[in-house]
Formats: structure tokens, C-alpha cells, sequence
């Protein structure tokens, strides 16, 4: 196993993997759990927010209601190994619900909340809740202690680093003005008049029926103010803690770089660690082999290489076209491989940081190329 | 009209002569470079031509145009090519100027920021303002044709599907009264047209084929083109298939190995990894085709990666785009 993922597997209780959408973060978390848990023997929970089906069926996990199951990973240990794979998959208004079960003042206001006509479309989408709600799982799942390690796999989102300032913002919405601006004129209508013109322009864009059933959401929502700044608080100094690390998962193409650039710099920026930079998708390291570009060459435009096959060949036309293609695909290839590499030296980290996993062609769906997966992954420099 | 305009054929006047074109698919398959190269095609046609992203992913397919960011305020970055990025509170503020008539945006100074944040909370409003602005323009005829760089797969539909929907929740104001001329241009599939990115993998076909199943029965917006992108050459012949096989495996490999020394298996390690990437691309090419409603146009980009710089790579898919968009 590479030994920066197997100091990260030791020393962290919690990983958390970020990266563009369709770099393979879902399947590197997969991957790496496994690893943990096969190899290191760990108690490992992989929670995940939108698995490929065909992953999500091996993991055996399902949309409903973020239920932990438990992955049968016998056949990659031997019968003495202790290690333990767990997966489930976040399920954002499930994990709202109980949000909301858990701070609001009382039964009566849970109620009314939950069957708010405007709670039930909003819990999905308002200040990037699906940041919130994932980050607020992970410290909820990280509390119990059930686990060695918890490795989570961040939602897809307007960018890849919104998840980490999920939990400031959201306590920002609950100590917002604007929070206020909204109910005061239904609390009081004394202080209505201040309002007034922002009424007038809500009402006739929106229409105040609606403004109303917004405020009475606001209004239900602040009654959980102060155990919704606290669990934010609380969730952010996890992410901060010496127990958590940041994975940054890329893949050698233009716009997933960019993004890792930016999350490397941002995590930089807020003082949290960065346990690795996974370089996925990248073509067989073998294409940087100066010799074979050599022998590709002569293959691809000389044509003596026919003659050391001897007599025996009976097509030898036929073959010729095939050797020299053999040749032309490798400098194809090769080049490729260069381009990869001229894009990935953008990205900077300490050594042994930078890690690549194997090329695999096809999607990653069964247990065994999930195993071969994270156990091929290596340090590179490029 | 320009040289580009005469190379191409039927599929390609016929996408060219939409005024609004949504640009979608999943994550990774290259759909911000697609519509960037989009946008060159047709700004070299001659189209005045204006490339907006969506607030989901801004800053995306303007880089693939060499600008580092990019604004609500249209910019011009190369001849008949602007680019601007939605914003649906700056889009609202416009909004109100048009329609309400209030003369300066400074009154609605720290109001702006109340209504970006109903619009974030309340459903459809944001979404609603964001087809807005795009049917606005298309109304006002300001550009020949608009490509918009759309939320991915899953978002999409919300935003498409928002001028019907959002009736059901703002029963009244003038939200509602600016949804039926939305609606016209949405649904009048001579205007308005939706493009899915695909690359030839497991996933992101399933995905697709789902995302366009959401679109026809939740929206009435039609599908017109299928982009399939990075898309692996074939390496050998069916005869030379059977060929490379024996020298891969079979009784060639020795001689082969005997030839070539130490760098011999890399070599066919390559070919071998061209070859079955070109295979399981071809079967899920197959699987998309075969699920395709045949109205649905289906197009071939090849595997470009053009890591020196965005620039290059939507200028190389813009010809890869012409050549396919030919009818030859």
C-alpha cells in the first residue's frame, strides 16, 4: 500500500474527498475504504451523495433514507481480518427532517415546519443545503465514534469548494438581517411601515400570498436559531481538526485541473490539511518510456522490422500494416501522456502527496477492480 | 455569410438557425469546452452569437475562451462572440428597471440582496429568473443565436421546466404574468433547442438517456442533437484485429518479443489498451444509439485533450464540430 495513504489511514478519522463532477470522486472514496478496511483491518463508513447505480448496487446501497449497510468484503481479506466496510448514501431531506427533529423547540413547531408547504421544496435547496446537510451527516456519523474512519464524498456543487464554507454560511443565514427584513412586518405590524418598500416590490414580483408563506418558514426556521449556530460551529471545528484531512481528487483534463488548482489553494487558504492530490483517469505511467518511444518509432516508419519476423509469416502485408500501427498508436499514446503531464505540473503539493491511480478503461463497478483500484494507487512527480 | 457557413450541411444550418440552445450532460464529458466550441463555430459563421453560463458552473466555458472571468455584462472575446455569466440577482435588478419601472438601482441597495436570497429560498424563483433573462434576450432579438452553458443533467430540467411549474406555487404578481410568452419561446422548437454532451462510457450514456426520457415528459423543450464526445479512433482493421491478436497473444508473440526486446510488451500493452478502450466505447456508443429517439440528431468529436490551453482545444472541436456538422 502507498504510505502517504496508509499514514492517512492511521492517523485521520476522517477523509474527506473533493474534486469536479466526473473526476471519480464516488469511486476513489469506494476505493479507498475498501483498502482501509481489507488491508489496515479499520471500521471504515464511506457515505456518499449520488452514486453510479451499478457502484451503488455493489456497495449495496440504496437511496432510502440514509441507511448504513454493510459490504460483504470477505473475499479480499482472510477469514482472520478484522476489517469492516460500511456504506450509505446521503439522503438530503431524510437528513434535514431529523435536523429539524433535533432543534426544534418542541413537537408542535417540528410539525409545522415539517408540513410547511415551503419546507418541503426548500429542504433541498436553500444556501446550498446539500453542502450543509453533508458536512452536518459527517460530524453527526463522526460523533458517534462507531467508526475508525469515516470517508465522505462531497455533492456535486456551483463549486467544488462551497461544502467547507457551508456550515459558516448557514450560521450567517440564521444571524442574518435579512432573516429579520422577512418576518418583522408578520411579527409586527407597527414595525411594518420601515418594510414597506420592500414589500411593495416583493408583492408585485412574487405576490404577497407567497411572501407570507415565506416569512412563516423563516418565522418556524429561527425558532431553531440557537442549536443550528451551534452544530455549525461545531461541524466547521471538525473540519478544522487535526483528525480530519482533505483528499483532492483530479482527473488530466483542463477543467477538472482548474478546479483542483483552486481547491488546493483554498484549502491553503483556510488553514485545513490536505492529505493527498489522487490524480485519477491518467494514462499507464509506461508511456514515459523514452526506450519504447524509440522502438515505437522505428516500428511506426521502418519497415526492417518485418524482417526479423522471418519466412514463416504468410501475410506479410497484412502484418507490416499492423506493426507499424502498433508503433503509431504508442507515439499517439505518448503524446497524450505528455499533454497529461504538461496540464498535471500546474498542480504543486510536497512531495509523496501526489498520488495516481491505475488506468482502468471501463466504469469501476464490482469489488474486486475497487480493491485493484486503491491498491495500485502510487506516489508520482511529475 | 462566411466560409464556415458553406461547409455546413442540413444538421448544421438547421442548429445554427435556433435562437436559444441549452447545452447539457453529465459532469467530466467535456459539455463547458463543447458549448465554447459551439460558440466559435457559429460566431464564425457570421452569427452574432452570445455564450451565457449558468450560475452553476460560471467561469467555465469562458475559459476555454481565454478569459479568466466572466460578467453579467455580455463581453466580446473574439469576432462576433460575447460571453456573460447569469446572475440571478443582477438579473433581477434588470428586471425591475424593465418592468417596474423603479429608475435607479441604487434604491434597491441592500433590497437586492433580501431578493437574491427569497430567490435563493423560495422554489422556481431563482430558476425562473434565469429562463427569464434567456427568453428576454431571445425576445428582443439582441443575438443571432444564444448557447447556454447549462446547470448539469440533474438541475436542468428544474430550470426548463420552471415557467410551467412555478404557477403551481406563485399564484399571483408578475412573476406569473411573465411565464406564457416564456413558455412560447421555450416550447417552439424551431427557436428554442436542447444539445446533450455525452461521452461514449457506462455512466454518463445511462444518464443521458435518462436526462433526455426527464426532459421530453417534464418540459417542452425539444431535443435536437446528441454530441457524442471524445470518441477513440479504431487502431486496427477487422483483419488486422485478428493480426494484432496473434502477435498480442498468440503465435506472432514470440517473434514479436524476439524483435522488439525490452520495450516489446509496452508496445503492445498500448494497443492493446487502445483497442478494448475502443471497444467498450463502441458497445456504449451502440447502447446510446439504440436508446435514441431518431429525431435526435447524433454527432462524433474525437478525443482531443489540449492541455496547452482551453483556447487551442475549442478552436481544434470547432473544426471537428464543422466536419461533422457538413453532412458529408
Amino acid at each position: 500500500m502507498n504510505s502517504t495513504l496508509e499514514a492517512l489511514f492511521n492517523q485521520k478519522r476522517v477523509l474527506i474527498i473533493a474534486g469536479a463532477g466526473g473526476v471519480g470522486k464516488t469511486t476513489t472514496a469506494a476505493s479507498l475504504g475498501l483498502l482501509a478496511a481489507s488491508k489496515l483491518s479499520k471500521k471504515v463508513l464511506v457515505l456518499t451523495v449520488d452514486p453510479a447505480k451499478r457502484l451503488a448496487d455493489t456497495m449495496g446501497i440504496s437511496s432510502i433514507g440514509n441507511e448504513i449497510t454493510r459490504v460483504d468484503i470477505s473475499s479480499l481479506q482472510s477469514e482472520e481480518a478484522s476489517g469492516e466496510l460500511f456504506a450509505a448514501m446521503l439522503d438530503t431531506k431524510k437528513s434535514w427532517d431529523d435536523l429539524v427533529g433535533r432543534y426544534a423547540p418542541n413537537p408542535r413547531v417540528r410539525d409545522e415546519i415539517l408540513n410547511n408547504p415551503i419546507y418541503k421544496n426548500v429542504a433541498s435547496r436553500f444556501v446550498q443545503s446539500h453542502d450543509y446537510i453533508a458536512m452536518e451527516s459527517l460530524y453527526e456519523l463522526h460523533s458517534r465514534s462507531q467508526y475508525d474512519l469515516i470517508i465522505v464524498d462531497t455533492p456535486p456543487s456551483r463549486s467544488a469548494i462551497s461544502f467547507l464554507d457551508a456550515p459558516s454560511r448557514m450560521a450567517e443565514f440564521f444571524s442574518s438581517k435579512l432573516l429579520r427584513w422577512i418576518i418583522a412586518p408578520y411579527r409586527n405590524r407597527f414595525v411594518a411601515g420601515a418594510f414597506r418598500p420592500f414589500y411593495q416590490v416583493a408583492d408585485r414580483i412574487i405576490g404577497s400570498q407567497f411572501l407570507a408563506e415565506v416569512a412563516e418558514f423563516f418565522m418556524l426556521f429561527q425558532s431553531m436559531y440557537d442549536g443550528f449556530i451551534q452544530r455549525a460551529q461545531a461541524v466547521e471545528a471538525l473540519l478544522k481538526s487535526p483528525d480530519t484531512s482533505f483528499l483532492v481528487v483530479a482527473a488530466p483534463e483542463f477543467v477538472p485541473v482548474r478546479e483542483a488548482e483552486f481547491l488546493l489553494g483554498a484549502l491553503k487558504d483556510r488553514g485545513l490539511d490536505c492529505g493527498a492530490l489522487v490524480i485519477n483517469r491518467s494514462l499507464p505511467r509506461i508511456l514515459a518510456n523514452k526506450t519504447s518511444l524509440e522502438a515505437a518509432r522505428n516500428l511506426a516508419f521502418d519497415g526492417d522490422a518485418l524482417l526479423k519476423f522471418g519466412p514463416t509469416v504468410a501475410d506479410s502485408k497484412l502484418l507490416a500494416s499492423v506493426l507499424s500501427q502498433v508503433g503509431a498508436t504508442f507515439i499517439e499514446y505518448s503524446q497524450l501522456y505528455q499533454q497529461e503531464r504538461l496540464l498535471l505540473s500546474t498542480l504543486s503539493l510536497e512531495s509523496g502527496k501526489i498520488l495516481q491511480a491505475p488506468y482502468i478503461e471501463h466504469d469501476v463497478t464490482d469489488l474486486a477492480t475497487l480493491d485493484l483500484l486503491g491498491s495500485r494507487v502510487d506516489s508520482v512527480v511529475y | 455569410m462566411s466560409d464556415t457557413r458553406n461547409e455546413l450541411g442540413p444538421l448544421g444550418l438547421d442548429l445554427l438557425s435556433k435562437k436559444l440552445i441549452f447545452v447539457t450532460g453529465k459532469g467530466g464529458v467535456g459539455k463547458s469546452s463543447m458549448t465554447a466550441a459551439l460558440a466559435r463555430l457559429s460566431s464564425r459563421a457570421g452569427l452574432k452569437t452570445l455564450l451565457c453560463e449558468v450560475d452553476s458552473n460560471a467561469g467555465d466555458a469562458s475559459s476555454f475562451l481565454g478569459l479568466e472571468t466572466s460578467q453579467f455584462k455580455p463581453k466580446n472575446v473574439l469576432p462576433n462572440l460575447y460571453v456573460m455569466a447569469m446572475n440571478t440577482e443582477e438579473a433581477l435588478a434588470e428586471y425591475l428597471r424593465l418592468n417596474l419601472k423603479i429608475p435607479l438601482i441604487t434604491k434597491l441597495g441592500p433590497l437586492a440582496k433580501a431578493f437574491d436570497f427569497v430567490a435563493n429560498a423560495a422554489p422556481g424563483v431563482k430558476e425562473i429568473l434565469i429562463m427569464g433573462k434567456l427568453c428576454y434576450e431571445v425576445r428582443e432579438e439582441n443575438w443571432d443565436i444564444i448557447w447556454v452553458d447549462a446547470s448539469v443533467s440533474g438541475h436542468i430540467v428544474s430550470q426548463l421546466a420552471s415557467p410551467a411549474g412555478i404557477a403551481d406555487l406563485v399564484k399571483i404578481g408578475l412573476v406569473k404574468e411573465q411565464t406564457d410568452w416564456m413558455s412560447e419561446i421555450l416550447s417552439d422548437p424551431k427557436r428554442t433547442s436542447l444539445v446533450v454532451v455525452v461521452t461514449p462510457e457506462e455512466t454518463p450514456v445511462l444518464e443521458s438517456l435518462e436526462l433526455i426520457e426527464r426532459i421530453r415528459s417534464e418540459t417542452e423543450i425539444s431535443v435536437t442533437m446528441c454530441v457524442v464526445n471524445k470518441v477513440f479512433a479504431e487502431p486496427f482493421s477487422f483483419d488486422e484485429s485478428r493480426v494484432f491478436e496473434e502477435v498480442y497473444g498468440g503465435s506472432l508473440r514470440s517473434q514479436f518479443l524476439d524483435a522488439l526486446g525490452e520495450s516489446a510488451t509496452d508496445l503492445l500493452e498500448i494497443s492493446r489498451l487502445s483497442k478494448s478502450a475502443r471497444a467498450s466505447r463502441a458497445r456504449h456508443t451502440a447502447d446510446l444509439i439504440s436508446g435514441l429517439d431518431r429525431s435526435i440528431a447524433t454527432i462524433f468529436i474525437p478525443f482531443l485533450i489540449g492541455a496547452e490551453n482551453g483556447t487551442k482545444l475549442t478552436l481544434e472541436m470547432a473544426e471537428a464540430l464543422v466536419e461533422e456538422l457538413s453532412g458529408k
